[in-house]
């Protein structure tokens, strides 16, 4: 072990005492090395990349919209333009704060009443007894409101589609007779809009849910049409991710003599994952499009009955919030998109299926 | 000794629907295989070398004849008869370490959980894989990829090592390598090995004996020749034997007359 070092010191020693050899090696040694970009250099080229497209297309567009926008005329109506619809934006916003302001006023307001109530009636009333009489500020519907009561709603309809859609999946693609028995009807029902759903599911829910269950009947009613459109894409290509596992991951099961459920568990599931991601992920953006009519119908208090409302009362503005309403369904449905192909990439993590 | 019979192929045939009626692949294949020895199959492509293999497997069925193992006719795949499939076939969201406790997990259910992962790194430390358990598939190199197999499979405790074309993806060095660890296993772990292989130096190295198969259809066992080497072998002493080549010439030989009968 210290023969070669030892050879090396030997070496090293005359090298560096040597001027010859100095001289010598004197102008190779800056080698010209080829610098590579710090990290965020290369990263902030990439963002610039990824996002210049993009944001030239936006541009674009709302150029052409505003050049339309001004020039085309509805009668006594005209397209708003994309300012009238920026403002609309910012003022859904400035009357969120607002609201929410008001609501903390309100209610710092009633703490301090009902303290005063509590002690002049202590020991008349109850304090059930003394909210009811005093009751506590409810605070004003804002767009928050109604955006989480849509995430909620759809969110509901996709975990239904979800529970149904993935089993039945996999039982279909593990046997063709289950299949077939079943593709009739998925291609009957299929192809059914939302609306032609609603009233049915409106009232059978209506008969089902009594009044003061405390459940609310609209939100179950567009849960449910939600889950009935959007069920079809997760429970096909399940189906399908199940039905073409690789004949190689088969033959390891045959060969191992794994028994059903062990295959199922530990081949044919995670090797159709990415399939049934995929699924998922259409089935949520079908439901994200069918919530919005399902709300305007079952008067759920989310965006699609805020757009509702915007149409029932026209006043000035009413074309440019519901332009605005538009591109803040239109953001969170790509926000939903994109979320599922995050967790898509992850899923298919070390499996050869390509995410798009 | 027992005169048992280890593993017999009789008057084999099998075939597959086709278009216009049953596609003969293989026909009137007989051939016993003794415990211990290492076989293997040669053959132009399409010659049903490796349906052949599948039906020791059982994978597949014979539609004629039968295949034994220990006067026992094969009835579908058991870990006794472990393969090591052409294109690795590991599974991608597994660990190499995942991958072969999947074969263990599956074949000793009764033992415990530390006995089974003890089995598991044992192999993989015998095939040279102790630094890369952790990986993933898409992580390690295709001769990795192979070695796995290999672990997979051997962790199984079989009787017969049965390989589908195993190294024709790899580089020469790479499959050399790989080669010398099937000899060297073959040897210290007294299987028995049953290969399908394009690579005739491959099969003169590895092989008692080589089983030559004409072409299909309706392919069968042409030619037996023996490689009466002895073992252990060294790859390197074994190509400069007088008779290796003269093993080789023949199997070239009888390779080209059937690439003639083909073509003709």
């Amino acid at each position: 072990m210290q023969a070669p070092a030892m050879s090396e010191s030997i070496q090293v020693v005359p090298n560096m005492t040597d001027p010859q050899i100095q001289a010598a090696s004197a102008p190779a040694a800056p080698v010209p090395v080829r610098r590579t970009r710090p990290a965020w250099q290369r990263w902030a080229r990439d963002a610039v990349r990824a996002l210049a497209l993009p944001i030239l297309s936006l541009v674009l567009f709302c150029g052409l919209w505003h050049a339309l926008a001004s020039q085309l005329k509805f009668g006594s109506q005209s397209l708003p333009t994309p300012v009238e619809v920026g403002a609309q934006v910012v003022k859904l916003v400035q009357d969120h704060i607002a609201a929410r302001a008001r609501h903390a006023a309100a209610t710092a307001e009633w703490r301090v009443q009902f303290a005063k109530a509590e002690q002049e009636y202590a020991g008349q009333l109850s304090l059930a007894e003394l909210e009811q009489a005093l009751p506590r500020p409810v605070a004003e519907q804002t767009i928050a409101d109604w955006i989480l009561t849509s995430l909620y709603t759809v969110f509901t309809g996709f975990i239904i589609a979800t529970a149904i859609g993935v089993p039945l999946g996999i039982i279909c693609g593990l046997s063709n007779p289950v299949w077939q028995l079943c593709n009739p009807l998925v291609q009957l029902f299929k192809p059914v809009s939302p609306l032609a759903w609603l009233p049915m599911v409106a009232i059978l829910v209506g008969a089902a849910v009594s009044s003061d269950s405390g459940i609310s009947k609209s939100w179950l009613t567009a849960g449910i049409v939600v889950a009935v459109c959007s069920v079809w894409p997760t429970l096909i290509n399940t189906a399908n991710g199940v039905a073409n596992v690789e004949r190689d991951y088969l033959n390891v099961a045959k060969v191992l003599n794994l028994g059903f459920f062990t295959k199922v568990v530990r081949i044919i599931l995670p090797a159709s994952l990415p399939a049934i991601f995929t699924g998922m992920r259409l089935s949520l953006g079908i439901g994200w499009m069918v919530l919005i009519a399902a709300e305007m119908l079952s008067q759920n208090p989310g965006l699609g009955k805020f757009i509702w409302d915007m149409y029932q009362s026209s006043n000035d503005a009413t074309l440019a919030m519901i332009a605005a309403t538009i591109l803040i369904i239109g953001v969170i449905g790509f926000a939903l998109d994109r979320t599922m192909i995050g967790v898509q990439r992850l899923v298919a993590r070390g499996a050869p299926a390509t995410v798009r | 000794m027992s005169h048992m019979k280890f593993l017999e192929i009789i008057n084999v045939g099998k075939s597959f629907p086709g278009k216009d009626g049953p596609n003969e692949v293989l026909a009137g294949v007989s051939l016993e295989i003794r415990k211990g020895e290492a076989i293997s199959i040669i053959g132009h492509s399409g010659c049903g070398k490796s349906t052949l293999l599948t039906l020791i497997a059982g994978l597949e069925l014979p539609t004629t004849g039968a295949v034994c193992f220990k006067e026992r006719e094969i009835e579908k795949p058991g870990p006794e008869r472990a393969v090591v499939f052409q294109n690795h076939s590991l599974l991608p969201w597994r660990t190499v370490l995942q991958n072969v406790l999947l074969a263990v997990d599956a074949v000793f259910p009764g033992q415990s959980r530390a006995e089974r992962r003890d089995r598991a790194e044992r192999w993989l430390v015998k095939v040279g894989l102790k630094d890369h358990m952790q990986k993933y598939p898409h992580q390690i190199s295709g001769g990795m990829k192979q070695r796995t197999g290999i672990a997979r499979a051997l962790s199984m405790d079989p009787e017969v090592l049965l390989l589908d074309e195993p190294f024709g993806a790899l580089d020469a060095l790479t499959r050399a390598n790989l080669q010398d660890e099937v000899l060297r296993l073959h040897h210290e772990e007294h299987l028995t090995v049953v290969m399908v292989t394009h690579d005739i130096d491959e099969a003169v190295l590895i092989s008692d004996r080589i089983v030559m198969m004409r072409v299909g259809p309706r392919a069968g066992i042409g030619r037996i020749l023996d490689v009466p080497f002895a073992r252990p072998r060294d790859r390197l002493a074994l190509m400069q034997a007088d008779d290796f080549a003269h093993i080789r010439a023949d199997c070239v030989k009888f390779l080209y007359a059937q690439h003639g009968t083909r073509v003709a």
